[in-house]
């Protein structure tokens, strides 16, 4: 069995308190550990930090014992199938009221204004059934709604995808929107969260991508046209066309990835195996046709280039990738064979890489956690590395802090780096070679939590970022040289770059209303051109 | 409860079988209600929740996906009605409340004051540290930590990656014990 260093000891020692580790790893380990104190002071402090949260977590929320009544629950679920049915089915009662809709219905259909009266808040309901919300939209749903057991305004809102406070204001209802059972309740024409920010110099409102709540997530096709977009309700993918339309479901795969294949003509959607560690790659056409799996090593060079955080060496021969529990680095050959591990993993909870060349050769650039530093040190590293996987030299950029390993990004073209430190705020720019200044982009309010989703343009000339400088999450893009900050101004909501057009032209955001802190709506996505996008106070100067 | 007893009750429950719906409930409220507890932090307010949760999941057993794990698709529904309860809760109400809970705690044994004292400090400090990692990070601890589930299991509830969830309970681990430093 070959000894450990010192490092793969504390990767294994993080993995094996959440997974368990496979007898091989766990026998090392135990050898390690007999002759090495330093760590077992770290598996210590570990379990203690895990047995000091389950204790007070225990004395605080083990004791109160549920209070809950049957009979509710019963005449909860009555009520909800009773509504169900009256939408669905005519009962005898009801079936003169609905001979008199079905001709107001026809009358209506002589008169487009009437329509367009109605019309809206189906157009918004969710294509497929939403499994979480409650209450469930009917059919038809109507623009009265009847208040029942159990609802609370936000799910209402929810499940109608309004706001919140737009219910408070259109039914006159108290800040705080208290409800009692059986009030009726008018249900707002949907409000579009972005639509309703308009701002002098914004000619366009954004384009909303797909219906109901979406997850933040895309992927363009090459040709920059379509999106994939994932749906947070059904967890299926859906493509829709660059300027909203078409709308259609890819497959009935429920899936965690996406992605295209480099001609645009498949999709190749990764689904994890939950509980196995293990992945089946689908392959489907963008019409929905022709659904394959994968064989074996496809698939791992898909999962490979799509699902871990992933880069390709330079020569295309070599695959370099961070394993799914984000421990230690790994090289595999394109064809998915020859899995190996990169000799001496000095780092674990390894985050984000890149492959780049450099005059000296084949760089690789991540962040990681130095478990030798008590485990609180992070840092960037850019490491020289061979193709068998040899570590020649390694230089530390930036010392991060454990929260900031996120909140950094490469440059497209892999020669730069943007970095949100935890303090003092903004955003800063280094070069990767021959770093150590750090040039300030902006001063505006960014934590490095929301620094995960820093974006650079496809050619690296702007930068999308969200900062809560106005009381919400507002979109912001700033020049590479830190002029020409721009914004998308909306009050009442909170929008993150999710991802730019392939020509640098548009970006996408998800957007969700809230109150307070608190979101209020599901998840949404948008698409805005950059250029219809507002000046933002003065230039800041790029300053050290 | 076995794979297949679930499906069968989920089955008969679907047909609207009031005893199965009682069995289902009664084998599922008290992981529901932990649930909702470490998110409301408030016994009564829980129970709602609960209740809410079992008339939404009931009414929505048609979604349900036969096969799929039938508690995490439970989880998940009582974690959005449980959200929904705290979204509707005040800033400054639940601030309040969550100050006097800390010093509200109560241990099981009855232990003498001094261990009261020290238990409350270190539950206190305990239980600030797991507030200064924010939802994003809390979340996945304590349905790591408290409920014991599975990275899978979390990814499902949550609808984040599995490595996702990996790499925030690392962090926060790392953060907590930074925090709560390392002496025994």
């Amino acid at each position: 069995m070959a000894e450990l260093s010192h490092q793969q000891a504390r990767s294994l020692i993080l993995s094996a308190g959440d997974a368990g580790l496979l007898p091989p790893d766990e026998a090392a380990l135990a050898a390690h550990l007999e002759s090495c104190s330093e760590c077992q002071a770290y598996v210590r402090s570990l379990e203690i930090t895990r047995q000091k949260l389950r204790n007070t977590l225990r004395r605080r929320w083990d004791r109160p014992r549920v209070g809950i009544s049957f009979q509710k629950i019963h005449s909860g679920v009555r009520r909800n199938n009773m509504s169900k049915k009256m939408s669905l089915t005519a009962g005898t009662l009801a079936m003169l009221a609905v001979v008199a809709l079905v001709v107001v219905g026809l009358s209506n259909t002589r008169s487009p204004q009437a329509n367009a009266a109605t019309g809206p808040a189906t157009l918004t309901l969710t294509a497929a059934p939403t499994t979480t919300d409650l209450p469930t939209p009917t059919a038809q749903p109507p623009l009265d709604y009847t208040v029942r057991s159990g609802d609370v305004c936000s799910s209402i809102a929810l499940a109608f995808d309004v706001s919140v406070q737009s219910l408070i204001v259109v039914n006159n209802l108290s800040a705080d929107c208290t409800l009692s059972v059986g009030d009726h309740l008018k249900i707002p024409h949907p409000t579009a969260t972005p639509a309703r920010a308009t701002t002098p110099g914004t000619t366009r409102t954004p384009v909303r991508l797909g219906k109901g709540a979406i997850l933040p997530y895309v992927r363009w096709s090459p040709d920059g046209q379509r999106l994939v977009i994932h749906s947070a309700d059904d967890l299926l993918f859906y493509l829709v066309d660059r300027d909203g339309s078409g709308l259609s479901r890819l497959s009935d795969l429920q899936a965690w990835d996406a992605r295209w294949s480099a001609d645009g003509r498949a999709i190749r959607i990764c689904q994890e195996q939950t509980g196995k560690n293990t992945f089946k790659v689908f392959s489907v056409s963008p019409a929905g046709s022709n659904l394959t799996e994968l064989p074996a090593e496809e698939a791992v060079a898909a999962v490979l280039d799509g699902h871990c955080p992933s880069t390709w060496s330079p020569d295309r021969k070599t695959i370099a990738f961070v394993k799914n529990d984000g421990l230690g680095l790994y090289f595999v050959d394109a064809n998915g064979q020859n899995i190996r591990q990169v000799v001496a993993p000095d780092l674990v909870s390894v985050n984000v890489l890149k492959w780049s060349m450099d005059s000296s050769g084949s760089s690789l650039i991540f962040s990681g956690l130095d478990p030798v530093k008590t485990g609180a040190s992070t840092g960037i590293y850019t490491t020289q590395i061979d193709n068998a996987g040899h570590i020649v030299s390694r230089t530390l950029l930036h010392l991060l802090t454990v929260l900031e390993n996120f909140s950094w990004m490469l440059s497209p073209d892999g020669q730069k780096i943007i970095y949100v430190p935890g303090e003092p705020n903004g955003i800063y720019m280094a070069n990767v070679v021959n770093s150590g200044a750090w040039t300030r982009l902006t001063d505006l309010y960014v934590t490095s939590l929301d620094a995960e989703n820093l974006q650079w343009s496809p050619d690296g000339s702007q930068i999308a970022f969200s900062s809560n400088v106005n009381g919400d999450l507002d979109i912001f893009v700033v020049g590479a040289d830190g002029t020409g900050l721009r914004y998308y101004p909306n009050p009442g909501s909170s929008e993150q770059p999710v991802g730019w057009s392939p020509d640098g032209q548009s970006l996408v955001f998800s957007a969700q209303a809230q109150e307070g802190q608190t979101p209020i709506s599901p998840i949404a996505l948008y698409l805005i051109d950059v250029k219809d996008l507002t000046a933002y106070g003065t230039t800041p100067t790029a300053t050290q | 409860m076995d794979y297949t007893d679930t499906t069968q009750l989920v089955t008969c429950c679907r047909l609207g079988n009031e005893i199965a719906v009682e069995r289902l409930v009664n084998y599922y409220k008290d992981g529901v209600f932990r649930l909702a507890l470490s998110v409301l932090d408030d016994a009564a307010e829980a129970s709602e929740a609960t209740q809410d949760a079992f008339i939404a999941a009931l009414g929505a057993l048609e979604t349900y996906r036969d096969g799929s794990s039938f508690k995490s698709w439970l989880y998940t529904i009582a974690l959005n009605t449980s959200r929904s309860r705290l979204r509707k809760r005040k800033t400054l109400a639940a601030l309040s409340n969550t100050l006097q809970a800390i010093f509200r705690v109560q241990s099981q044994k009855d232990p003498s004051p001094e261990d009261i004292l020290i238990q409350n400090e270190q539950d206190a400090q305990v239980w600030e540290a797991l507030n200064q990692l924010g939802e994003k990070h809390r979340l996945p601890m304590i349905l790591r930590y408290y409920h014991e589930l599975s990275m899978a299991e979390i990814a499902e509830i949550l609808r984040i990656n599995e490595g996702t969830v990996r790499s925030r309970i690392h962090t926060a681990q790392e953060k907590l014990r930074g925090i709560l430093g390392n002496e025994a």
